[in-house]
């Protein structure tokens, strides 16, 4: 049984991916099992997927923590090394870069290092930057373990007509495309016998509970979730236009665009989930979306 | 025909061949890929059936109880909040014998803002009469869609039955599923018109209403119990059918692992029954005499099978997936504590709960509860109660 994880971002088609692969799978006569995680993922949030395969049915029904490959959808992820957690020593990174060497000196102690640019094969093809049919031709070829043939069937249970068509393309251009090297890992000590040896009992909680009562003092103990993470495009206003009528600020549904020093309404960065709300009701057309530059 | 699908989409198929005649049902997460999966089968022409579209639980479970009592095949999916919403309308349901089949897709309700898996919801409707199953893969979810209607429509039995599957872990969870022919769950499943049950017909005056006092009501509810009793041989039966017919079962109302000869036993239900084999594996690898008792089916609770499988047993680890408030426990580990008194040799038991608010139950904490466990049987001092969610 080998455990692959994917990571991309809402809106890539990261967990689409995840199950047309385990299509591709089964139509190859294995097992697999795929499950995306869950939380208050939202377009453009960091998302993962995670996925098994074997000659036998999939008994595991938990998240990978150690995966064998990763599957790097987005460019922007590939170098940092959170997104590496866990994984295998002697294990098979495929990634969407330009910059190869970035993941290579992140010592991850990978067998093998594919890389692609699909960011810019699925602009070019289909307009869009949504990488996740590149990614799995680059699978393919990187791993060898799903046939281009049964990844092509598993896509039309997904596609039709012209999408289809050009996802073909997509998927055929990430196999033919991709950058393979391989290196001579250095393999860690095998695992420790399972910890039933051990004599151990059960710590108690660490007490980091924020709610020891739903009325607790938020400001001291809720926790944040940063909606600013998910942002590709942000608000950027246009001063001359601007009546100072504060309609953005009543209609933003993160709460975040705020009256500045200067006197005018500006996003708090750290919550603005670019969503647009503000940009499509400001009377004056003052605000205007624009794409983040790092994210 | 296999194919790669979700629990969720296992679960519609299960129903789509079981062609009922109305269901009704609103969406909640993380139901609703089912709910949209049934509607996408209607529409599509796939399902011969009235499909109502109602403005909340309450009245879905009303809708297909009023249709069942009619002569009707019914079906509703819920989950967590909506099944709390719906719960006056499926205790009279029970209370009335009304042979409906549910999915609840199981889910955190007591959380101040989440939408996290766990079991909590259909614990809260336990002692309704509602008999339950518990499917550990998507393969069983769809199975036990199919054996819910023959055990919910027996004649013997006549009770509601309910299918609930983990949240996230099994509703979202892809893995390949054997859909079976329609010709062979027709063979399974006969249609529901040639049921002997007692239906609302035109020109004959029926009370659908059990609004009596006294012992005619108790006596009602004595037979409502004994029917309860005769799901535990009845589920065998059916289970043997269908075994015949499509070549799987499940162990009835326990499914066991390794367990003849193991010393401890894992005992939990639902999904991370699968990630507990593959631990087994590991520590029987290693040495261990461990095995699986999985609570597959929780009401009517398999008393005597479980006296059965742990009689003689050194120690069972409970994996528990609710919280018992109250009795500083999970419900599993409570409820089995309630069949020790009935075994010549019982075991000791320790309680894990894991998989709270979507929290995985994961390899490494099946591990430890295994190495908890193991400790001790050597003698080291241990909670009964341990939690295994923070690390
Ligand atoms: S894009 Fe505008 S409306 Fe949306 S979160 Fe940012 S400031 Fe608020
Ligand atoms: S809605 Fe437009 S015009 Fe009004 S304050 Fe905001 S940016 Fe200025």
């Amino acid at each position: 049984m080998g455990e692959i994880r994917l990571h991309g971002r809402g809106g890539q088609g990261t967990v689409i991916a995840a199950e047309m692969l385990a299509n591709a799978f089964v139509l190859g006569g294995k097992y697999a099992s795929v499950f995306p995680s869950f939380g208050v993922e939202r377009r453009g949030s960091a998302v993962m997927a995670f996925a098994r395969y074997g000659e036998t049915p999939i008994r595991e029904h938990t998240r990978v923590y150690r995966p064998d490959i990763l599957l790097m959808l987005d460019q922007s992820l590939t170098e940092n090394p959170t997104y590496y957690e866990g994984f295998r020593h002697g294990g098979i990174i495929i990634a969407n870069t330009k910059h190869e060497e970035n993941i290579a000196g992140l010592s991850l102690n990978q067998k093998v290092l594919a890389t692609v640019d699909a960011t810019r094969i699925a602009v070019e093809e289909t307009g869009s930057a949504v990488t996740n049919t590149c990614m799995l031709g680059a699978f393919a070829r990187g791993t060898g373990l799903v046939r281009l043939d049964d990844l092509k069937k598993a896509m039309a249970l997904y596609f039709k007509g012209e999408v289809l068509a050009k996802n073909l393309r997509v998927l055929e251009r990430g196999y033919e495309e991709l950058k393979v090297t391989t290196f001579t890992p250095q393999l860690a000590a095998p695992a420790a016998q399972l910890a039933a040896a051990v004599e151990l009992t059960i710590a108690p909680p660490k007490d980091t509970n924020p709610f020891p009562a739903a009325w607790s003092d938020v400001d001291k103990k809720m926790i944040t979730v940063q909606t600013g993470e998910w942002r590709f495009r942000r608000p950027e206003l246009h001063k001359a236009s601007c009546r100072l009528c504060g309609w953005c600020s009543v209609y933003c549904p993160a709460g975040c665009m705020q009256l500045g020093e200067d006197g005018y309404y500006h996003p708090d960065l750290a919550y603005c989930k670019g969503c647009g709300v503000c940009v499509n009701e400001c009377p004056a057309q003052a605000l205007k979306m624009t794409a983040e530059e790092v994210i | 025909m296999i194919k790669v699908l979700t629990g969720n989409k296992a679960a519609a198929n299960g129903v789509r061949l079981a062609r009922p005649d109305v269901v009704a049902m609103y969406p909640i997460t993380p139901q609703t890929p089912l709910a949209e999966e049934l509607a996408h089968f209607h529409a599509e022409g796939q399902m011969d059936c009235e499909m109502v579209e109602v403005e909340g639980e309450h009245t879905a479970m009303s809708t297909i109880m009023g249709a069942c009592v009619a002569g009707g095949r019914v079906f509703t999916a819920t989950s967590s909040w909506g099944l709390a919403y719906m719960n006056e309308a499926l205790m009279y349901c029970a209370g009335l014998r009304v042979p409906a089949v549910m999915v609840d897709v199981t889910r955190e309700t007591p959380s101040m803002r989440g939408v996290g898996g766990g079991r909590q919801d259909i614990m809260s409707i336990r002692d309704s009469g509602w008999i339950q199953i518990e499917p550990e893969t998507c393969q069983e979810i769809l199975d036990s869609v199919l054996m819910a209607y023959r055990l919910a429509e027996d004649p013997d039995i006549l009770l509601p039955v309910v299918v609930a599957y983990d949240g996230f872990y099994l509703s979202h969870l892809s893995e390949r599923v054997d859909i079976p022919d329609q010709a062979d769950v027709d063979r399974f499943l006969a249609p529901v018109k040639n049921s002997p049950r007692p239906n609302l017909v035109s020109g004959r005056n029926l009370h659908f209403s059990p609004s009596i006092d006294g012992q005619p009501f108790a006596e009602f509810r004595y037979k409502t119990l004994q029917a309860m009793e005769r799901v535990k041989t009845k589920i065998e039966q059916i289970e043997g059918e269908f075994a015949a017919i499509f070549g799987r079962s499940y162990g009835g109302m326990v499914d066991t692992y390794r367990a003849e000869d193991a010393e401890i036993v894992i005992l939990t239900a639902g999904s991370c029954a699968g990630t507990a084999r593959v631990v087994i594996d590991q520590a029987r690898e290693d040495g261990l005499k461990v095995g699986l008792a999985r609570i597959r089916m929780f009401r009517p609770f398999p008393r005597e099978k479980l006296c059965q499988v742990l009689d003689g047993k050194k120690m069972v680890a409970v994996i528990d997936r609710s919280i018992c408030l109250g009795w500083n426990c999970g419900h599993l580990f409570m409820e089995t504590k309630a069949v020790l008194s009935d075994m010549a040799k019982p075991p000791r038991m320790l309680d894990f709960i894991d998989g709270l608010a979507n929290t995985d139950i994961t390899s490494d904490h099946i591990e430890k509860a295994l190495a908890v466990a193991a400790a001790a049987l050597k003698g080291k001092e241990t909670a009964e109660t341990n939690w295994l969610i923070w690390d």
